[in-house]
């Protein structure tokens, strides 16, 4: 069957963190990523998200994201040091005087995108999605927010309906004699329009029949809901927030100091 | 005092120039079962969602006029979430009833807007799915389920809110002959364990004729039959000519000019048949067969490398054949359908397309010989007229100009859709869209024609227009192929069948032998035909149609 959701079940402490204790950490984790530049430091950033991953035993997730990320992290190393001047030039590339302090602040850049990255996978790989929908309700009660919650969690579940449809679409145009492959872009373009027509079509359709099924089933009927679901902060979410928010604290306090930086900028 | 009653209501939407319900009154008492019957159009679906409160409150018509009371409550002054307390609606279409992303949830959903205790919602979500057979499931993907499956959960997200009323509204069109028989089981059960009314809304009339206490026919938005279904039933002219199929025994009674009383199941005719009365066999008409247009070859298919959905298919179509593909969803045959057009490169074998090889070619190319008709007209649709769209595919091929407006007012023509050129098929009804795909694939000229499903949904009368219209094609030399879970088209239009089980070829015959072969037939959870399946009983003998049994049927 085809795998539409990032989230694997395994038994490890990762995945028994409450979703609010892991979406602190995931907070602070891209706030650590911004604090340095140096990519060692940078190094030391990613390695925590690396362990977390390891510990999580979800790597083999990840598979369908390494070619985008080793693209992102080729592209930043090689883009940065023309956007950031240093103070040692190492040389000339055409017209373009490259320093050796914004090579290592592309590096360190390059590191720490593949961390955000890798973090988030490892969030969303060890979180299901209804329980990270009730920590986000319980975070905050409102008849709008839920509203707004519900909105994201229709989403998660037509994704794989709405491929299914798209690929039935395209097969259906191709068989008319629409070609998308073969032609330039400005044909390419034209010939998108008998794909996605009939998929916006189809989707406003449904989307039309979902309103009327949601409302049928008492959508919004009481101001307060209960949930089938449940989430609960123990001592370890408690103990893994507030190292988080500490370990950030440091961070910030070393890079005002002066430490993991190349460059004196974000 | 009725559970539900209607008096004088009118509604108007906005943009028609007709009203959708006039004047209509209408009462349910507790604990009925209320089949509501009527073309595409009737207001059947209008009236089912201004039960439960949806009209006015969420749709809003231009005018609303009447007074619907649901258990005491005006649905003009009640919330449809309060509405919903009582009364639990299922719409044919079971992807856009599920909105969450497990089994469980979507049970848990109604509940927990309702504010149901966890404690409580647990033990009706356990209920629930265990009177829809879901249990084991709860915590499956519900974008991962079947067909039915999908079905049973929207009844059981229904079930589990406790609503004494429940309205089905065409809950089974979708539904392949397993899924049909599963929420029709699921019906029956219920009705036997608590005292629910029920309100179901579908084209199947035999069914309806089994279930339902009370019959009522919409037409035009008005009430024009409200009785017990044998007195519905035996207006059977007046059915037919509302484009609808009472039960074929019934109209067989009818047209022998029985007197009294019509049947309405198999067994009630067998018992009811006059006892003067005998058949001859029918004619084992031998089609002429032209050359082979479609060879398959030792033909296996996988997706993933573990299951095979095709099993080495061998198989020979000709020129100027009908065929119809059958069997479960799931069994294979939409896989080896788009093996046919390209669209799935078969992993194993050979498939020959007028002589040559089509494994090798695109779907790009084969579309110039094999059209392919989608289930879902709004998939192929995307032009702002019906003539654009008509003109698109010879137009893709460049033909010179005069050659496709040749082909499409021919289409416009045989479609008999003239009328509607310079419509925009958006806002067309799905009757009309199915035309209208039909057309866009029509104009390329293609050699062999599949047709996917292409009566789900619509009305008996709607879908003898579209059959009708494969049968024109047929009779000039095009090779049709069509997959349909509606024996009764496939008995009455093709000559051949093509049965699928779990990937493998089991029957191909014409279609007479295969649905003289129950016993085979009903392990793929194939009905033939009611006529068909009478006449076998009583006579031995294997009728296809209504009509045909009535000219070799005869005073003894």
């Amino acid at each position: 069957m085809v795998q539409f959701t990032l989230y694997v079940e395994r038994d490890t402490i990762i995945h028994r963190l409450d979703p609010r204790a892991k979406l602190v950490w995931l907070g602070c984790f891209f706030v650590w990523s911004v604090t340095f530049n140096h990519p060692l430091w940078c190094l030391v950033v990613f390695s925590i998200a690396f362990t977390v991953a390891i510990t999580s035993r979800t790597i083999s997730q990840y598979k369908f994201a390494l070619p985008g990320m080793i693209s992102l992290f080729i592209m930043c190393c090689i883009m940065w040091p023309f956007f950031r001047s240093g103070y040692t030039p190492l040389r000339y590339i055409g017209p373009l005087l490259l320093f050796y302090e914004s090579v290592l602040y592309g590096l360190g850049s390059a590191i720490r995108i593949v961390a955000m990255i890798l973090a988030g996978l490892v969030f969303f790989a060890t979180t299901r999605v209804e329980d990270l929908f009730v920590a986000l309700l319980k975070l905050k009660r409102s008849p709008l927010f839920y509203g707004m919650i519900f909105g994201v969690s229709i989403i998660f579940r037509f994704i794989p309906t709405f491929f299914a449809e798209a690929k039935l679409i395209m097969s259906a145009q191709e068989a008319r004699g629409v070609d998308v492959l073969h032609v330039n872009l400005i044909e390419k373009i034209k010939n998108s329009i008998p794909m996605m027509s009939p998929l916006f079509v189809t989707t406003l359709r449904r989307a039309g029949e979902l309103g009327l099924a949601v409302d049928s089933r008492a959508f919004r009927a009481k101001v307060e809901r209960t949930f089938l679901y449940t989430v609960k902060m123990t001592a370890k979410d408690y103990v893994i927030a507030i190292l988080s928010l500490a370990l950030t604290a440091l961070f910030l306090y070393l890079r005002i100091r002066g430490y993991g930086a190349i460059l004196p900028v974000v | 005092m009725s559970i539900i009653k209607l008096d004088d209501v009118w509604i108007k939407y906005r943009g028609q120039p007709d009203y959708a319900l006039r004047d209509l009154n209408l009462k349910v008492e507790r604990g009925e079962f209320l089949g509501i019957i009527g073309p595409t159009g009737a207001g059947k679906s209008t009236l089912c969602i201004t039960l439960n409160g949806l009209i006015p409150h969420l749709v809003r018509p231009d005018e609303f006029r009447g007074n619907v009371v649901v258990k005491g409550l005006n649905t003009k002054e009640h919330k449809i979430a309060e509405l919903s307390q009582h009364i639990g609606i299922v719409f044919q279409d079971y992807e856009s009833q599920l909105f969450c992303t497990n089994t469980e949830l979507e049970v848990a959903f109604g509940l927990e807007n309702l504010a149901i205790p966890r404690d409580e919602m647990k033990s009706r979500i356990e209920q629930a799915l265990k009177w829809t057979r879901l249990t084991g499931l709860e915590k499956h993907y519900t974008f991962n389920l079947s067909g039915g499956q999908k079905q049973r959960l929207a009844i059981a997200a229904v079930l589990a809110m406790h609503p004494s009323i429940i309205v089905l509204d065409e809950a089974t069109s979708d539904l392949d002959p397993v899924g049909k028989y599963e929420v029709y089981e699921i019906i029956k059960d219920l009705r036997k364990r608590e005292e629910v009314t029920m309100i179901m809304v579908d084209h199947h009339l035999d069914r309806v004729a089994e279930v339902a206490d009370r019959v009522v026919v919409v037409n035009k938005g008005k009430i024009i039959y409200d009785d017990r279904p044998r007195e519905v039933f035996s207006h059977v002219e007046e059915l037919i000519e509302l484009g609808l199929s009472p039960p074929q025994v019934a109209e067989l009674f009818h047209k022998i000019g029985y007197e009294g009383g019509y049947p309405l199941s198999v067994t009630e005719a067998m018992e009811k048949f006059p006892a003067n009365y005998g058949v001859v066999s029918p004619k084992s008409e031998l089609e002429p067969v032209g050359e082979p247009v479609i060879e398959i070859r030792n033909l296996s298919h996988t997706y993933d490398g573990e299951r095979w959905v095709l099993k080495n298919i061998n198989v020979k179509v000709h020129r100027g054949e009908f065929v119809a593909l059958i069997g479960q969803n799931g069994s294979g045959k939409t896989t080896l359908a788009l093996c046919i057009n390209g669209v799935v490169k078969p992993t194993k074998g050979s498939i020959r397309i007028l002589g040559e090889e089509a494994t090798l070619k695109t779907v790009l190319e084969l579309g110039k010989t094999v059209g392919y008709v989608y289930q879902n007209p709004d998939y192929m649709i995307y032009s702002d007229t019906v003539r654009a769209e008509l003109e698109m595919g010879p137009k893709y091929a460049e033909l010179p100009m005069e050659e496709v407006a040749r082909r499409v007012d021919h289409a416009l023509k045989v479609l008999e859709i003239e009328d509607l050129e310079k419509e925009d098929p958006f806002f067309l009804n799905k009757a009309n869209r199915q035309r209208v795909a039909v057309g866009s694939v029509l104009t390329v000229e293609p050699e062999i024609l599949i047709v996917d499903e292409p009566t789900t949904g619509l009305a008996p009368g709607e879908t003898r227009h579209i059959m009708k219209l494969a049968q024109e094609l047929n009779s000039m030399g095009k090779t049709i192929i069509v997959i349909s879970h509606d024996m009764w088209v496939i008995s009455e239009y093709c000559k051949r069948i093509l049965v699928l089980h779990n990937g493998d070829l089991i029957m191909d015959g014409p279609t007479r032998e295969v649905f003289s072969r129950t016993n085979i037939l009903r392990r793929t959870f194939i009905e033939p035909p009611q006529i068909s399946r009478f006449s076998q009983a009583k006579f031995g003998e294997t009728f296809l149609s209504v009509d045909e049994m009535v000219e070799h049927v005869s005073k003894a």
